[in-house]
């Protein structure tokens, strides 16, 4: 089994925790208080293999579990972050189709990841618009007039996507729409990327043990001395 | 709306004063006006000016100790903070100090302020009253009271108008306070109790109830009075308090915390200063809680007049509102205790000794395995390992397993000579409890593995370092066949934030070892072998006996009360309760431990144990509200023990008090548990009966107990024997109902 580590990033209230809940649990919470923190949950998922290479073993299901860190927008815990997507393989930056601002947020979010991030190429970006059941009801007068409507332009988010290289969708998730395909995508992605990997390394005649250790050991320390008993 | 009206009503009454009394300088009219339009704060002060013209000639007589340049000099500073009517506020103090009045004036008239304010109804109605206060005596008594320097007290003589605004006061219903009761009705003076929080400059932070526009109003005048001590004496107003000849008590406490302030408002007569700021400062604690102090500085320092509320959101106010209804209907002993306790899931030693035992290994095995298995870790795994766990030593701070429901801790793991301070406990299990307990008990039913869900959240304990964040691992467990049902959760506290992974596999680890000891056989023997009763009783004779002395106790259904005595029995037979043969309910609190057991009960007793607690403090004080008449020959002992080197250490006191609660035979259905202050509700067609309760309160160096005798039972010499074997039993049982060492590491 496959394991990588997701962080989920975005500003408040866009539906980080939701977009998890429906991912992990398939389910949604009408009211849901504000992530303090963050939660750690993780969820296993299947995908066929692409089996374009000559791996011989893969002609079932790959497993993937994800360890997924779904962390709090406010701008409180906006230190914490680093923590989170620091050795991250995949990123879901998410913002709220109704709310302008989010998107905003979110691409500050993506920046700051491309320029943090030490491995910016290896780490996979999705940049995933919330609450698409809101706009999709605007046809009904009543509702249009409780629900503020598309405020962030389709094309406008999947330009900035393109440009920069991410993976894009709208999803809902109070109703699921889209949520189970920004993870497979993504899963997919990762999974090519192993076997890239692999690749390489074979053609290498240096074990690949060792050079996967010394990656994670000279990745620099980020312990700024936050700790209270400074 | 009603603001509004207050403001306009007050507005009229205060051009009406003026036209009538044909003020001596005409400048002071002007400024009037100007003020009134200006701004809420500065409302109550035209008005307070508008008082002081009507009583400034009586109070010529009144003697001030401030000498009158300081005066000036300090209003002046004071008025900075309103830029824009300085000037004329300037003008202002010159004619106050030219027409003599002076500031024990002022502060009488302000504290009326607050009172119109608060009671605004009664007041427009009642105009002509107010101008007849009799300041001379006011003035006396809060003269005397600066003296003192933080308590003032508003006499009788002050209020003798005020007898009749009192008896318009609604708060004899029993008003059961909750804070989601304010929509709709947004009067502040219906409600028995209330906190207001708001910065150093005024600004309304939080009130729990009231609607904005109210609380604004009355945050201004809790603004000037504050700074008015502040800026006068340099001191912090504590509380003052008024009473009436009708039984009412007021009591308003100030927690001065820079730059927040705080302040309750109790009608409780029960209550003492030391409550309310023992209350106070746990609400200001769960502020440092998600901000730190050093943030909270930060935020003010750039600005003074920063509003608090843009940056809390709604749920640290959710949080508020059910700290808030915590503390004032629900009961929880704790705040009984001025130094705080916490509450011990009882359970057996052994249980508990293998908790500690697994604590314990667990934290070594992951102290010694880590630092080896490092190198085995694939680059995914080891995320959290950027370094060598060189010191996780010291990365955990504190682990515990708590039973989340009733916040009661089951096991404790902590460093040799620490321990967390029980403030800073409590606050985190009210976070747990409130945020996270309804979310996990929503998907307990649904899914499959809510047990994946681990949550990392940083929170100050303010206690401990108000300046930095500690960071909690928690997870939620259930481990029914061990523990007994109900949530439990493992909280490890570390001062690291990026110690999650270690911490996470060390509770995996913690959690996977209780559920492994729930497997062997050997252990559930023993659990069934030990699990019959204390003292050589059968549990089941136990329990009867438990039943028969709540039958009793059913006298208080007969009065139309609902009386859910409800007594949970702890699964498993841990452990069981005391004998209680005559006894309601008790409050034991060991005072070493900090730490204190009472039989679960759905039934708020806390005004009964707070006037146990005040009769027995204070023995001479009769002029009590509702629990009408005591027993005129008070049963008080104080004796004294010696040690072994014949000194005398051990002063114990001793008191029998009775209560004799007024009761209304009437069916308040939506009403839990019963109010005591139904007592003064004699409306037609409900007929009255009394009810009589011993409380027994026995404090010694030691312990204390707090007792409540079974309604009816009057045998102070068997209530005695009671008490003697409820503290021979939680004596005997003290390694089961409370945690003496925990897992020291």
């Amino acid at each position: 089994m496959l394991q990588y580590k997701l962080v989920l990033l975005g500003d408040s209230s866009v539906g980080k925790s939701s977009i998890v809940q429906r991912f992990v649990k398939d389910s949604f919470d009408e009211q849901r208080e504000s992530t303090i923190g963050a939660a750690f949950l993780s969820q296993t998922i299947k995908i066929k293999s692409p089996n374009k290479d000559n791996d011989q073993e893969n002609d079932e299901d790959i497993a993937i579990k994800f360890e997924i860190w779904d962390t709090a927008g406010q701008e409180r815990y906006r230190s914490l972050a680093p923590m989170y997507y620091r050795n991250a393989n995949a990123a879901v930056v998410v913002y709220d189709v109704t709310a302008k601002d989010s998107l905003n947020k979110a691409i500050t979010w993506v920046d700051e990841l491309k320029s943090k991030v030490d491995d910016e190429k290896k780490l996979v970006i999705s940049l995933v618009g919330n609450k698409i059941d809101l706009i999709s009801s605007t046809n009904d007068i009543n509702e249009s007039a409780n629900s503020p409507g598309r405020q962030v332009d389709l094309l406008d988010a999947e330009n900035f996507a393109k440009e920069h290289n991410l993976l894009f969708h709208e999803v809902s998730a109070k109703t699921g729409k889209g949520v189970r395909d920004v993870f497979y995508e993504i899963a997919t992605l990762l999974y090519k990327q192993k076997l890239e990997d692999d690749a390489l390394n074979k053609k290498d005649t240096n074990e690949n043990e060792d050079r996967s250790i010394n990656v994670a050991l000279s990745r620099p320390s980020t312990n700024d001395p936050t700790s209270c008993c400074s | 709306m009603r603001a509004r009206d207050i403001n306009t009503t007050i507005h009229n009454a205060s051009d009406n004063d003026t036209t009538i009394k044909d003020p001596p300088n005409s400048n002071l009219n002007v400024n009037n006006d100007f003020l009134v339009s200006t701004s809420s704060i500065a409302q109550p002060i035209t008005n307070t000016i508008n008082t002081i013209y009507e009583t400034s000639p009586t109070a010529t007589d009144d003697i001030l100790d401030l000498d009158r340049n300081n005066a000036t000099i300090n209003s002046n500073t004071s008025i900075l903070r309103m830029p824009s009517i300085s000037k004329n506020l300037n003008k202002l103090t010159d004619d106050l100090l030219s027409i003599n009045s002076n500031v024990t004036a002022l502060t009488s008239n302000l504290q009326e302020d607050l009172l119109q304010s608060i009671y605004s109804d009664t007041i427009t109605h009642n105009n002509s009253n107010i101008t007849t206060v009799n300041t001379n005596n006011s003035s006396t008594s809060t003269n005397r009271n600066i003296n003192d320097a933080v308590i003032m007290k508003m006499d009788d003589v002050n209020l003798n108008r005020s007898d009749d605004l009192f008896l318009k006061l609604p708060d004899l219903l029993p008003h059961t306070v909750t804070a989601s009761d304010n929509i709709g009705n947004d009067d502040v003076c219906h409600f028995k109790k209330n906190f207001f929080i708001l910065s150093s400059a005024g600004k309304p932070i939080y009130s729990m109830h009231g609607s904005d526009e109210q609380s604004i109003n009355l945050m201004g005048v809790i603004h000037t009075l504050v700074e008015f001590f502040k800026i006068n004496k340099n001191c912090d107003l504590k509380t003052f308090e008024m009473n009436s000849k009708s039984n009412t008590s007021c009591k308003f406490t100030f927690l001065n915390k820079h730059p927040i302030v705080l302040m309750a408002h109790s009608t409780n007569p029960y209550e003492t200063e030391l409550h309310l700021l023992n209350q106070l400062d746990f609400l200001y604690s769960y502020l440092l809680s998600i901000l730190s102090k050093r943030q909270l500085d930060r935020l003010f320092s750039k600005r003074e007049n920063f509003d608090l509320r843009n940056f809390l959101n709604q749920e640290n106010f959710q949080n508020l509102n059910s700290i808030c209804n915590m503390i004032c209907n629900e009961f929880h002993p704790e705040f009984l205790f001025y130094s705080g306790s916490l509450q011990v899931y009882p359970m057996k030693k052994k249980i508990r000794d293998k908790l500690h035992t697994i604590l314990l290994k667990c934290y070594v095995n992951s102290t010694t395995v880590t630092s080896t298995d490092n190198t085995t870790f694939t680059p995914l795994t080891s995320f959290f390992y950027p370094d060598h766990s060189r010191d996780l030593s010291i990365s955990l701070l504190y682990g515990m397993i708590t039973l989340v429901e009733r916040a009661q801790l089951v096991s404790v793991l902590r460093p040799k000579g620490h321990t967390l301070h029980t403030t800073d406990l409590h606050l985190l299990f009210q976070l747990i409890k409130s945020q996270y307990l309804p979310k996990y008990l929503n998907h307990n039913g649904s899914t499959n593995d809510t047990g994946s869900n681990d949550l990392w959240v940083p929170v100050c304990f303010p206690k401990f370092n108000s300046n930095g964040f500690l960071y909690c691992f928690i997870k939620f467990f259930t481990n029914e066949p061990l523990l007994g049902p109900g949530c439990f959760s493992l909280i490890l506290i570390s001062a690291k934030k990026d110690s999650f992974q270690r911490l996470k596999t060390l509770g995996d680890q913690i959690i996977s070892s209780m559920e492994h000891l729930t497997l062997n056989k050997i252990l559930s023997k023993t659990i069934t072998a030990t699990g019959n009763g204390i003292n050589g009783s059968s549990s089941t004779s136990q329990q009867r006996k438990i039943h028969r002395s709540y039958s009793s106790s059913n006298l208080l259904s007969n009065y139309g009360i609902t009386s859910n005595v409800n007594y949970d029995i702890p699964t498993l037979n841990i452990v069981l309760l005391p004998p209680m043969d005559n006894v309601y309910h008790f409050i034991y609190k060991s005072k070493n431990l900090v730490q204190h057991i009472s039989p679960p009960i759905n039934e708020n007793l806390m005004d009964y144990y707070l006037y146990l607690q005040k009769q027995c403090s204070t023995p001479n004080n009769t002029s009590l509200a509702n629990l009408a008449s005591l027993d005129t020959t008070p049963n008080k002992e104080s004796f004294n023990a010696r040690n072994s080197n014949g000194n005398m250490v051990v002063v114990t006191q001793l008191d029998i008090k009775r209560y004799d609660v007024d009761i209304m035979i009437e069916s308040y259905n939506d009403i839990d548990g019963y109010d005591t202050t139904t007592g003064k509700d004699t409306k037609p067609g409900q007929s009255q009966s009394s009810l009589q309760i011993y409380g027994v309160s026995w404090i010694t160096t030691d312990f204390e107990l707090y007792l409540l005798g079974n309604p009816y039972f009057l045998n102070k010499r068997k209530l005695l024997q009671n008490a003697k074997e409820i503290i021979y039993w939680c004596k005997k049982n003290e390694p089961r109902i409370f945690i003496k060492q925990g897992a020291v590491f």
